[in-house]
């Protein structure tokens, strides 16, 4: 394992959730901020401004990071995810539901947690 | 023609010609779009699994097509299941439900542990099929090749393309912990 292979892996995750995020921000940006029924990007997660606004600072954080060559920056953003991941699956159909989600943005945000503390906490080559 | 070897990278034997060498790199590029689709159809569908009570009281959803295994039944023991375990216990399958396809999106998209997760890729796809091929409308061969194509991700090993295990597996190897050996087979 390259060390260069690690933080090319960590932007491929910080750049596609960005990408996701930004997207998801664009469709929800006429919504109210902290909607339980966000805007749906192709029948998979769905944001209100707010979720979407977190999924970029953190994505955006992630990307910095693993820029950066900082590790541990990427570790607490993949902590972060896993938050948002699990605060995401107990408000499901709630109406604290403020990141206007649904399952796809667990897998997402779980996708993102697992993904970079993976490789945040990865034995140097 | 091309090979994949044990370290999983695509390879032509002795003798291999530049065509061959393109053919690898379109067996790579087939692998890492066939893991990523499944992980993107299981992203999409556990949208629709929606706690607490998962469709049970609208009779919808999940419930519902949970019970088409019953109403439409393809294998007597698989319904048995379903009417005598499944159902009475419905909220905490849903759970279960939505946390292993949420998993199944997370893992697949990563590809980390990728030979595991298509096999519970497999695994999931089989109980769907055994719930709902016989119902009115289904088109029963988006199920088989659901299963065929997670059968396809595990035998590729598709997650050494693109994915995590590629990245993360000479590390797994060098270490001597168990969950580094249980990874390394995982994957």
């Amino acid at each position: 394992m390259s060390p260069a292979g690690v933080r090319r892996a960590e932007l491929w995750i910080g750049g596609a959730v960005l990408a996701v995020g930004t997207w998801g921000l664009v469709l929800a940006r006429h919504l109210d901020f902290t909607t339980t029924r966000g805007a749906r990007i192709d029948d998979s997660v769905q944001f209100s401004p707010l979720g979407a606004l977190l999924t970029v600072v953190l994505a955006a954080l992630a990307l910095a990071g693993a820029a950066a060559g900082l590790r541990r920056l990427v570790l607490v953003v993949g902590a972060g995810f896993g938050v948002m991941a699990v605060a995401t699956l107990l408000v499901l159909e709630k109406s604290a539901n403020v990141f206007g989600a649904r399952g796809s943005n667990v897998s997402l945000f779980l996708g993102a947690a697992v993904g970079l503390v993976a490789l945040a906490t990865a034995p140097p080559g | 023609m091309a090979t994949i070897t044990s370290q999983g990278a695509a390879s032509v034997p002795s003798g291999g010609t530049a065509g061959a060498g393109l053919e690898d790199r379109a067996a790579r590029w087939m692998a890492l779009a066939l893991r990523l689709t499944l992980g993107l159809l299981w992203t999409a569908n556990v949208g629709w699994k929606a706690p607490p009570d998962f469709g049970q009281a609208r009779r919808a959803g999940l419930y519902a097509f949970t019970r088409d295994a019953i109403d439409h039944e393809v294998l007597a023991p698989y319904a048995w299941v379903v009417r005598h375990v499944v159902l009475p216990h419905f909220t905490v399958f849903g759970w279960l439900v939505l946390v292993v396809e949420a998993c199944l999106g997370a893992f697949l998209l990563l590809g980390l542990a990728t030979r595991f997760w298509a096999l519970v890729g497999v695994a999931q796809s089989l109980a769907i099929a055994l719930s709902v091929l016989n119902t009115p409308g289904e088109w029963r061969w988006a199920y088989y090749m659901m299963i065929a194509g997670h059968l396809g991700v595990f035998a590729l090993a598709a997650g050494r393309y693109g994915g995590l295990d590629g990245v993360l597996r000479p590390a797994w190897a060098r270490s001597a912990s168990r969950a580094a050996g249980l990874l390394l087979r995982a994957s």
